[in-house]
């Protein structure tokens, strides 16, 4: 049986527009592109996703909802994301798929975000690590590289590769 | 009397614009009916195919890179679609990849065309499911889209959802090349309540049209025609009205009574146009109650022998059907009342006027004539004996032949053969695999018990798809974490302790489908590992349609027989001569067992439509021998038949009855167009049975009266 896994969440997440920092003045509805996982150990496929980003508060706190697609079905997904003035950045990431809410910790930069899962992402009950990281390949469009590994294990695997653009754009 | 058809007016209006359309695919057989609530029981607990909207998608070869991108964007942009609660399809299959690890059947991106197209073979010959998905050829693949039509304005939504995927697959067309056409049993509801709203409007304004044409070409006059109209027209809009101020929404049953009431009416109009005009030369206020007085007790009881023929259709078990009998009965009674009160009005006010006066004196002088049917009455009268014991001898023919005529249906009835909702289901089985299922409930997920009921209907059916949780080799809780609700629910209930087993089949007919399910349970019943281990009966919506279609359609035989003897106590009660009263059920009956013997011969059997339509019809039909027996009573020829006034009775009302049954024919001609089959199955068969009404009691009720009536002429003269 398939199972569609949280990594699809994380997917969502960035949904922010072409520099990867402008995420907490972003508001709108953006379309994913790209290949998902829908298991911890599935092979990619193709998959879509579509989020709304909505300002909650001034400038540094974000809320994302939305929903991804692949063949054989859809997750809703719902994020929380706050920074702080010394440019860390802190998300909670909730997924229908897992029912978990997953705590991600992480640096921004002019050009890139990368954070690190700071809660465990349970899988068939074996925990995970999970790692991300956004760039902006072009002014209109950016990317998101999710990769993912067991607890103690050495090799990631490549999870989510997907490249969003404005809806409609 | 001004207010009185005032408020009729206002009443009518404010009642249309409440009016509502509803597809009653399934409400329709809403009943006490055993199979009925058993299906409702399991289609609430499990996923049906009730709800599935199936895409065709077709190309020359599927496995083309283009063709897959574009099936890939469809079906991802289609989840995104508010209410699509699932997709099934070949691209959520897998496939077993390099090194033993499972992959995507469809990879991404998409394989060169000959690396694909090896890859779908093998996977035909790994995998059973495909087979029930996609064509082997690789030309032809279904999608299933299980919809939401549930909450406020179901069929809003369904509209809505079918928009937005007509949108996507036209935009994979244009992407790909490919064709994909939309079927299913929400395609076809759909394409249903659209043809209904056509339909009201088509028959009504036909109906309109025609009984201005026929009353302006009988009447030799555009304003007489005109001011024949008024009653009958408010009466129609009357009973659209009502069904509007009830909450009774118009279906495929009730749409053709709007139209109905509208021919009966404009026939009492014309009716008591012919009195009014025989009438000239009085004081006009008296001449106009005159004429309705003369007349309108034919007319109510015309309108009663109809009402009771729905009345005896309110008795149904099936909802829908006494809903029909109800509305029926409220309607002409209600339509009676509205034609009468309005043509008095209409002659009292036309009336003041000099030109009614010089219209009235000239058809007083010059009455319309009859096209010449009145020599069918002299035929009769020449010799009646001949007549009436040849129409006895067709009677009885007929009524044996209509008693061998069984019922049939489908629940693609309300389609022509040509609908494209037809066309896509054929092809879709003809294609690529059958849709259509049957369903075993099991009151236990115990996995020998499941897997024994797959193995017994797999047999039984000779079926390679049969589907189960022994198919996909999964455990109830399994199926209820890992799938989706909407494709869960195929499998097992939420509770995870019922399953089902489904058989997809190919949808002939209702008969072939109860056969196949009286197979299964059958197979099922025969087997002792399966005593007592809580396997239900065979269901699904074809199984239960055709259970419930039986019994219904054999009330409705039941209920045809409840007019016919309703019809003689009315004449009883009117006329107080039983011998007239039952005699009289010679013409009236006619026209019905000859149409049922033709349902017979010709291998149709008795279908909702018809079956309706000869009740309804009958009611109707008797309208011709209430006037030809009010005319014979107003002649003082009721308590001894006497030839002359028998023939003047005929040579009066003669004109009418043309006339009449002219509007009634005529009038209902608009379901030559009508988009629901099984709306101008309904309109042709009533349409027959009013023009076998006209000729039996123009040639076979004089003959009988004169053969068989109270102290009739001829046995006076033979004893004498």
């Amino acid at each position: 049986m398939t199972r569609f896994v949280l990594v699809l969440a994380a997917a969502a997440l960035f949904a922010q527009p072409a520099s990867a920092t402008e995420i907490f003045e972003a508001e709108g509805a953006w379309v994913g592109e790209g290949q998902l996982a829908t298991g911890a150990e599935a092979p990619l496929e193709r998959g879509r996703c579509k989020v709304d980003i909505k300002p909650v508060e001034g400038n540094n706190d974000v809320s994302v909802t939305g929903t991804c697609a692949v063949a054989v079905g859809l997750s809703d997904i719902s994020i929380r994301l706050v920074r702080s003035s010394s440019g860390r950045v802190n998300a909670g990431v909730w997924s229908a798929a897992t029912g978990q809410t997953v705590q991600y910790s992480g640096t921004e930069t002019d050009d890139m975000i990368d954070m690190s899962s700071t809660t465990e992402l349970l899988i068939d009950d074996k925990p995970y690590d999970s790692q991300v990281r956004v760039t902006a390949p072009d002014a209109d469009s950016f990317a998101i590289r999710q990769i993912l590994r067991a607890k103690g294990a050495d090799t990631w695997r490549l999870v989510v590769q997907m490249t969003y653009r404005k809806a409609g754009g | 009397m001004w207010l009185a058809v005032a408020a009729i007016v206002a009443f009518s209006l404010t009642g249309v614009f409440r009016m509502r359309f509803d597809d009653a695919l399934v409400r329709f057989f809403n009943s006490d009916v055993p199979a009925f609530d058993h299906y409702v029981s399991v289609a609430q607990a499990f996923e049906s195919d009730s709800t599935d909207v199936i895409a065709l998608f077709e190309a020359e070869d599927l496995a083309a890179p283009e063709a897959v991108g574009a099936t890939s964007d469809f079906l991802l942009d289609a989840q995104f679609i508010p209410g699509i609660r699932a997709v099934i399809s070949p691209f959520s299959l897998r496939i077993v990849g390099e090194g033993g690890v499972q992959e995507p059947l469809f990879p991404f991106p998409p394989l060169p065309q000959d690396a694909m197209a090896d890859r779908i073979d093998r996977a035909f010959s790994e995998n059973d499911t495909l087979g029930r998905l996609m064509a082997e050829d690789r030309t032809a693949m279904v999608v299933i889209l299980p919809i939401t039509e549930s909450g406020d304005n179901p069929s809003a939504k369904r509209r809505a959802q079918l928009e937005a995927l007509e949108e996507l697959a036209g935009k994979a067309e244009a992407a790909s090349g490919m064709e994909i056409q939309l079927g299913g049993y929400p395609v076809l509801r759909d394409t249903v309540q659209a043809a209904l709203v056509r339909d009201i409007v088509l028959l009504n304004a036909v109906g309109i049209f025609v009984g201005i044409l026929v009353a302006i070409i009988t009447f030799r006059s555009m304003r007489i025609g005109l001011i024949t109209i008024p009653g009958p027209v408010l009466s129609a809009l009357m009973v659209v009205g009502l069904h509007g101020h009830l909450g009774v929404q118009i279906n495929t049953i009730t749409i053709t009574l709007p139209v109905l009431v509208l021919v009966l009416a404009t026939s009492d109009s014309i009716h008591l146009t012919f009195e009014r005009a025989r009438q000239a030369g009085r004081d006009p206020t008296r001449a106009a109650v005159r004429a309705v007085r003369r007349v309108a007790i034919a007319c109510v009881f015309a309108a009663l022998t109809t009402a009771l023929a729905f009345a005896a259709l309110s008795l149904s078990r099936a909802e829908i059907i006494a809903e029909l009998g109800r509305m029926g009965v409220i309607s002409t009674l209600a339509s009676v009342a509205t034609v009468l009160l309005v043509q008095t009005v209409v002659f009292t006010a036309a009336a003041r006027t000099a030109w009614f006066q010089r219209e009235m004196d000239r058809l007083h002088d010059h009455m319309p004539s009859a096209f010449g049917l009145t020599r069918v009455s002299r035929l009769a009268i020449g010799m009646p004996r001949t007549v009436a014991w040849g129409a006895i001898g067709v009677l009885l023919l007929s009524t044996i032949l209509y008693s061998q005529a069984g019922p049939r249906y489908s629940l693609l009835d309300s389609l022509n053969e040509d609908s494209p909702v037809i066309e896509v289901f054929n092809a879709i089985e003809e294609k690529v695999a059958p849709v259509s299922q049957l369903m075993v409930p099991i009151d236990t997920t115990d996995p020998e018990v499941v897997s024994r009921v797959h193995k017994v209907v797999a047999e039984a059916t000779g079926n390679r798809f049969v589907q189960s949780l022994t198919g996909i080799d999964a455990d109830a809780g399994a199926v209820n974490e890992a799938l989706p609700d909407a494709l869960a629910r195929r499998f097992v209930t939420e509770d995870g302790d019922r399953t089902i087993v489904s058989v997809p089949f190919r949808y002939v007919s209702g008969n072939d489908t109860i056969a196949m399910a009286d197979q299964i349970d059958a197979a099922i019943a025969a087997d002792p590992e399966l005593a007592d281990a809580g396997v239900g009966p065979v269901t699904g919506l074809p199984v239960m349609s055709a259970r419930v279609a039986g019994v219904v359609l054999s009330e409705i035989n039941r209920s045809l027989i409840v007019a016919l003897l309703g019809v003689v106590v009315l004449i009883y009660l009117w006329l107080g001569n039983l011998r007239i009263a039952v005699i009289s059920l010679v013409p009236n009956m006619l026209p019905v067992t000859l149409i049922g013997a033709w349902l017979m011969l010709s291998g149709r059997g008795v279908e909702f439509s018809n079956g309706l339509a000869l009740t309804v019809a009958f009611g109707i039909a008797v309208d011709d021998s209430l006037h030809v027996l009010n005319r014979l009573r107003l002649a003082g020829g009721v308590s001894a038949i006497d030839k002359a006034r028998l023939t003047m009775a005929i040579q009066e009302v003669a004109p009418a009855l043309v006339t009449t049954s002219l509007v009634l024919i005529l009038g209902m001609s608009g379901v030559f167009f009508a988009d629901n089959r099984s709306v101008a199955d309904f309109g042709k068969i009533a349409i027959a049975v009013y023009g076998l009404a006209l000729v039996a009691d123009l040639l076979v009720l004089p003959a009988v009266l004169a053969v068989f009536g109270p102290k009739t002429y001829l046995r006076r003269r033979r004893e004498s």
